[in-house]
């Protein structure tokens, strides 16, 4: 787990990250059952009945909590560029449009956040969610002035709640965001997200682009972000009588 | 059908036309458009204390007024301390279900076939009643009417929501069922069965420990804490687009694993 030097950082705008004090809710069954470690955020259940028109209730189970924003940076002011790029289509200089959007309230007004919960509660171990080896777990340490408790994010809870009633209480740094989108990736997307990391590590560089040549189909081009390309080459053999496929993929390759 | 009989002023232009209290009659043509749900005033209390007098006072018309005498004749008059009430002649029934049922459409964004089922019958009778092909029952025609004004007590109440009100669903039923199956007595009997909404019930569980975020809403309820603010950073267009069809290309086959068997 990273120490608490590393993970918080204090920035000013919303980010991916954020650490916030807001409302968490779920849908919950009709035996109101919680999970322990979500105890303490369903402090109220609400039925509402007969919602599903065939005498069927909903509940939902709702308390404030301390949550991670685990909404994309890019999403958290979507809007807000849609309406900066209108209203310069409009006629607006830049300076005017970015201040028009500011003040308009009614742009991006929601966002997903996961709530922080206790280690002990959780099935799994602490010492595993601690060192962050437990997918849909991140590891949060202490908050220097006392605001976070050691914890871990839940981001098997999401939920999406109204910017206009969060609270910032902390925020990360680039490493612990970092963090956070492989933990997101690895829960939600890829369970075998390692290889092109792997491969950005190796090489040093962020992956922007990656092409197979309809041409070349043996060919895998990729562009990184200086604008170097990688062409890794796969050489003809013979495919395994099982798998139907070659062993060596990256057996070569060559620098453009 | 009766209606308040109800009219602005007439305009400085018509009074020299007309003589006497029977300035009233040019303005017969303005109260016999139909327009039911519209209350005009007069401008003030017109009281006919003999029938006869208006037919006299009608003869005295001037030409212009005269052919719109015949129509106003045609209406019961009858007099009251704050007004006039009429009855509108007779129509056709064709002419009514059409005339309805416009309105309704015209006020909220229900199909024929949304009508139709708040009579009880399909979208195909209804056009039949329209074209005089066929007539209407006095139960059907009735629940016409109600619609009707169930949809003007709630455009009064507030306008534009009479489409959302009509077919919020309480108990598996929507209000156009309810009209169909005659639970309506009065026009606003549609605010007692949106009353029916869902009762929510709330229970607050005691908390045995003290929960995480208690230091941070400490600090918040200290005022220590500030809302969270807007993101603001210019991005090309570009990031917010996607390319699914890389989907298949970039994207490993998930293991095929036994999985639990649906979500009940």
């Amino acid at each position: 787990m990273m120490g608490p030097d590393d993970f918080y950082e204090w920035h000013e705008q919303p980010r991916q990250g954020d650490i916030v004090l807001c409302g968490v809710s779920r849908i919950i069954a009709e035996d109101r059952r919680s999970p322990s470690q979500w105890e303490s955020l369903d402090a109220h259940f609400v039925q509402i009945d007969d919602a599903w028109d065939d005498g069927k209730p909903l509940g939902i189970a709702a308390g404030i909590g301390i949550a991670m924003v685990v909404t994309h940076d890019c999403q958290l002011d979507k809007e807000w560029n849609q309406r900066v790029r209108e209203l310069q289509r409009d006629g607006m200089n830049e300076e005017q449009a970015e201040l028009e959007a500011t003040y308009d309230r009614t742009l991006d007004r929601t966002l997903v956040v996961s709530p922080l919960v206790d280690p002990g509660d959780l099935r799994g171990g602490r010492g595993n969610l601690m060192a962050g080896k437990v997918i849909g777990y991140l590891p949060v340490p202490a908050h220097p002035a006392g605001l976070v408790d050691e914890c871990v994010v839940d981001l098997t809870y999401q939920c999406t709640v109204d910017r206009l009633d969060v609270v910032k209480v902390a925020s990360i740094s680039e490493a612990a965001r970092k963090q956070l989108r492989y933990a997101l990736i690895q829960l939600d997307a890829l369970r075998t997200a390692e290889l092109g990391f792997e491969i950005e590590a190796i090489i040093g560089r962020t992956i922007r682009e990656v092409e197979v040549p309809a041409r070349h189909p043996l060919m895998v081009r990729i562009q990184l972000d200086n604008g170097q390309v990688i062409e890794l080459l796969q050489q003809p053999g013979t495919p395994d009588q099982e798998t139907g496929r070659t062993e060596e993929f990256f057996s070569s390759g060559s620098e453009s | 059908m009766s209606s308040q009989l109800c009219a602005k002023p007439a305009s400085r232009h018509d009074e020299r036309d007309v003589s006497g209290p029977w300035s009233i009659l040019p303005m017969a043509g303005t109260f016999v458009e139909r327009k039911s749900s519209t209350t005009t005033r007069l401008g003030m209390p017109f009281v006919a204390s003999d029938p006869d007098g208006i037919l006299l006072g009608a003869e005295r018309m001037t030409s212009a007024a005269f052919s719109r005498r015949r129509q106003f004749w045609q209406t019961y008059v009858s007099s009251t301390e704050t007004g006039i009430t009429y009855a509108i002649p007779p129509r056709s029934v064709k002419e009514e279900v059409q005339e309805l049922r416009d309105d309704i459409a015209r006020r909220t964004r229900l199909t024929r076939q949304q009508i139709a089922r708040a009579l009880g019958v399909d979208r195909r009778s209804l056009s039949a009643w329209v074209k005089g092909v066929a007539i209407p029952g006095t139960g059907k025609l009735e629940r016409l009417r109600m619609l009707a004004n169930v949809v003007r007590d709630i455009d009064a109440t507030g306008p534009g929501r009479a489409t959302e009100v009509l077919l919020s669903r309480t108990g598996g039923q929507d209000l156009l069922d309810h009209i169909a199956a005659g639970h309506f007595r009065r026009a606003s009997d549609w605010q007692l069965l949106q009353g029916t909404t869902p009762s929510a019930t709330i229970v607050h569980r005691h908390q045995q420990r003290r929960p995480l975020h208690q230091n941070a809403l400490e600090a918040y309820l200290r005022g220590e804490l500030r809302p969270l603010g807007r993101a603001a950073t210019i991005r090309p267009e570009s990031d917010y687009e996607q390319d699914l069809s890389k989907a298949d290309r970039m994207m490993p086959d998930e293991p095929v694993r036994k999985s639990r068997q649906g979500y009940r």
